[in-house]
């Protein structure tokens, strides 16, 4: 590689790194407990399903408009907004609010029993993860914050690439996983820059650019809902939204999504007038029936009126790339021993940007020809410390 | 030290093992329960393992590197 390609992939990596730095790090740092926020919630509030015992909620119990009757007795005034269902227990959940747009702060979310029918009660908080959960998501500035953030993933996909294209001409000599300890602080620490970063680069590469996908995740809905979802119902378009006191039977509903996408298992409903849903229609989004698409989402759309079915197709490839995202974005789906790959790694994303940042700051000031030498030669031309 | 020179296959050699191996990981945890969870712990720890046994190996001998 010539000194010129090397000068303009450094620069290339050297800004791309030193912008999002402070935001990587917040990231890590709130990304590790966020990782084991199942044990966390579950050590601090107890694990509500592993006390439930009967058939799945998404495959059978009591029906549905009792369930969504007792949530809005004990919800007065309150209109439903979705309905989740567990693969794994009885738990049903239903979320409501003031109105059928209601912002997500002004939700209220309550587990039920679906075998027994028992209330129980508000899904449990938990302020300190909440706390991290949204600095992680969008510093508490809410959409601007998470586009933030997403270019900022981006640029660390940036810097993954650039660096690995530096990684070539510094390791011309060196033999893989070298650590020279006993130089110069700074050998060591582009060393060990070096190895951990070729070491994470596929994951890092997968979170970076999965991140940058759940950033854009509010503006993908609302692209789906007014693309999408306005083409599925365009007969209604025009027509007032349909009222909450006019909602039909979620039970006849289901049936009718369950004949047009038949052994599928539903994951939630969306009610009419939200996010995830037109103005007129229970939005009844079910699982793919095969491992590969069990994590991507299929809408069918039902008049919550009548309950008859209007159209059930696939999403858009965005949204399903956002849909498939999450999981491997979260490292939540493979049990304990991937979550703790997940800390390891993250671990060793801190410790990349941090020696990142070492050698920045000790570098010898303004001299980016010597930058270029420690690249292109693997090694410091005069040693220091 | 001309004569020791790597070329870009045999740099990447071993990071693209431990990245194929990930991927592959990643996909089989997504993709089912079970075995598949064991192998993906298997595929993806390998990035981990790798981490510990660079940290672990004794330092090497002054070069001239």
């Amino acid at each position: 590689m010539s000194r010129r390609a090397i000068r303009i992939w450094y620069l290339i990596h050297k800004w791309s790194s030193l912008i999002p730095t402070v935001f990587l790090l917040m990231l890590c740092v709130t990304g590790l407990p966020l990782v084991f926020h199942d044990e966390i919630d579950a050590a601090m509030a107890g694990d509500t399903e592993a006390t439930l015992s009967g058939p799945p909620s998404a495959d059978s119990g009591l029906p549905l408009d009792i369930m969504l009757n007792k949530a809005l007795a004990g919800s007065p005034g309150s209109v439903p907004l979705f309905m989740a269902f567990s693969q794994d227990s009885p738990l049903l959940t239903v979320t409501t609010g003031p109105s059928p747009d209601a912002a997500p702060d002004q939700m209220d979310l309550f587990f039920f029993d679906r075998t027994t029918g028992a209330s129980l009660g508000p899904a449990p908080v938990n302020p300190v993860m909440d706390f991290i959960l949204q600095l992680h998501t969008d510093m508490f500035l809410g959409l601007p914050g998470m586009l933030v953030l997403g270019i900022m993933g981006l640029l660390f996909v940036l810097a993954l690439v650039s660096g690995t294209v530096l990684y070539a001409p510094f390791m011309r000599k060196i033999a893989f996983g070298t650590i020279r300890r006993n130089r110069s602080d700074r050998l060591r620490r582009l060393d060990h820059h070096n190895f951990f970063g070729i070491v994470a680069l596929a994951w890092m590469l997968v979170i970076g650019l999965t991140g940058a996908i759940n950033a854009f995740a509010d503006p993908l809905t609302d692209s789906w809902r007014d693309g999408e979802v306005a083409r599925m119902t365009a007969s209604y378009a025009g027509t007032p939204s349909i009222a909450p006191q006019d909602y039909g039977s979620l039970d006849a509903a289901m049936d009718a999504a369950n004949r047009a996408l038949p052994g599928r298992s539903p994951q939630f409903i969306g009610f009419p007038g939200g996010d995830w849903s037109s103005g007129h229609h229970y939005a009844i989004f079910f699982q793919g029936d095969r491992p590969l698409t069990q994590h991507l989402l299929t809408p069918a759309l039902v008049d919550a009126a009548t309950a008859e079915l209007t159209d059930a197709r696939n999403m858009p490839a965005l949204n399903q790339a956002l849909m498939m995202s999450k999981p491997l974005h979260f490292g939540d789906y493979g049990g304990l021993p991937l979550k703790l790959i997940w800390a390891v790694l993250t671990l060793a994303t801190i410790w990349v940007l941090w020696t990142g940042i070492l050698l920045w700051f000790k570098r010898t000031p303004g001299n980016i020809e010597r930058r270029i030498e420690e690249i292109r030669t693997g090694t410091i031309p005069q040693a220091s410390s | 030290m001309k004569g020791s020179r790597r070329r870009p296959s045999a740099i990447f050699a071993v990071p693209l093992l431990i990245g194929t191996a990930m991927l592959i990981g990643l996909v089989l945890g997504l993709t089912g329960n079970g075995p598949r969870d064991a192998l993906a712990w298997g595929f993806a720890g390998l990035a981990p393992l790798t981490l510990l046994f660079g940290l672990l190996r004794r330092a090497p001998r002054r070069s001239s590197n």
